[in-house]
């Protein structure tokens, strides 16, 4: 099994510099396909550059990056069909209203007619937890959560393969990224997906990542969380045992626990 | 839209955002600033009759008898078609540093007045060429 895993991402080699400061110095990564991936980091270790190169939104300095397949370039058109990214404020088209939104990457893509078009927005809204009400909103009438359920339901309008999310818990109440957890989780269950989500929340990264990618020394570690744990690396050891973390740790176990 | 990563969000959805932000402001500016020319004239045009009428004692009729004879459409056109020219500069100018926003609302801020300044400065630019030009060929 362990030799027929398959990689949606490879990065090789990547290497980003800003001036004379270096982000990333021969970084290699690995995406499996079906997992979820967190990505996490010191502020100014390149969380966001490294999401951005994956992207086609920052040209690196060196290396290849390979998605689905698709050798990915800077600004040019990348496998625009199988992915879907929810950005940090959700970054829903300020002019248009959630359904329209939500319909834009299938018009773009898609020659369905519009009826189906419609359709189809309306189930993807329904499917993240909105409801017809909030169709018709304009992004800045809708709370934080909602933005973010919303622009999550424009990320899968497509039935992507792989999902971004940039910090997808980042400014919501405890409750509402409890919730917001739940759904990522249900969705990646139910879509035959692979999420990579860069996150400072500790217990959406014990709830519900399968290995976690630690940006350190500009280079990155990636591993399972029951073994990352005990990586001798220094920040590593400060990050899993802040007190919070080690709650989160303990909560994310005993949960696990109720459910066997 | 630069702020909020929208830009970024049009592009990973495989949009140009050249094509979809830029072009429909420079088609748009261009078509409404001639409009908007023919207004303003209309309006000067009226506001002189007025004056004439109440302040200075020349009647609507005289009035437009001696612009009939004063003014002929060239000097219309000469205002109009410049106007497509000045409707580029400053929507090239106006999108182009509104891409250029980076990080911050003040950056935003800081732009807007780069962009305002180096558009009125363009403009007259353009129209001491312009002037240049038209007394060349004599239109």
């Amino acid at each position: 099994m362990a030799d027929q895993v398959e990689h949606v991402i490879s990065i090789r080699g990547l290497v980003n510099r800003f001036g004379s400061l270096t982000v990333h110095d021969g970084l290699n990564l690995e995406v499996r396909r079906d997992e979820v991936l967190g990505l996490v980091g010191g502020s100014g270790t390149g969380k966001s550059v490294l999401l951005r190169s994956v992207l086609g939104l920052h040209g690196p300095n060196h290396g290849t990056i390979e998605v689905l397949g698709h050798q990915i370039r800077h600004h040019q058109p990348g496998p625009h069909k199988k992915w879907g990214v929810l950005f940090q404020d959700g970054a829903l088209l300020s002019g248009l209203t959630v359904q329209e939104n939500v319909e834009l990457p299938i018009a773009l893509h898609s020659d369905l007619p519009v009826e189906t078009r419609r359709e189809l927005a309306v189930l993807k809204i329904f499917m993240v937890g909105l409801d017809l009400t909030a169709a018709s909103k304009y992004p800045n009438e809708l709370s934080g959560g909602m933005r973010k359920r919303a622009s999550l339901a424009r990320a899968l309008a497509l039935e992507p393969k792989i999902l971004f999310l940039d910090e997808p818990t980042a400014g919501l109440d405890p409750l509402s990224a409890t919730e917001f957890d739940e759904l990522v989780r249900y969705l990646q269950a139910n879509l035959d997906l692979t999420i990579v989500m860069i996150t400072h929340d500790v217990d959406s990264l014990f709830g519900i990542c399968d290995r976690v990618a630690v940006l350190v020394n500009k280079g990155i570690i990636v591993d399972t969380l029951k073994q990352i744990v005990k990586h001798p690396d220094p920040w590593i050891q400060e990050y899993f045992g802040n007190p919070r973390a080690v709650r989160a740790r303990k909560a994310a176990k005993a949960k696990a626990k109720e459910k066997s | 839209m630069k702020l909020t990563e929208e830009i970024d969000a049009l592009r990973v959805m495989g949009l140009n955002p050249n094509q979809i932000l830029i072009i429909p402001r420079v088609l748009g500016l261009m078509i409404a600033l001639p409009l908007l020319t023919i207004f303003a004239d209309a309006a000067g045009l009226l506001g002189g009759a007025f004056i004439g009428a109440t302040v200075l004692d020349i009647n609507w009729f005289a009035f437009t008898e001696r612009l009939a004879v004063t003014i002929d459409t060239q000097d219309l056109m000469v205002g109009i078609s410049k106007a497509p020219a000045f409707a580029f500069i400053i929507s090239v100018t106006g999108t182009l540093r509104g891409m250029q926003v980076k990080g911050s609302a003040e950056e935003l801020g800081r732009l807007t007045t780069v962009a305002v300044v180096q558009s009125i400065f363009l403009i007259i630019v353009a129209d001491a060429i312009f002037t240049v030009v038209y007394s060349r060929i004599g239109f």
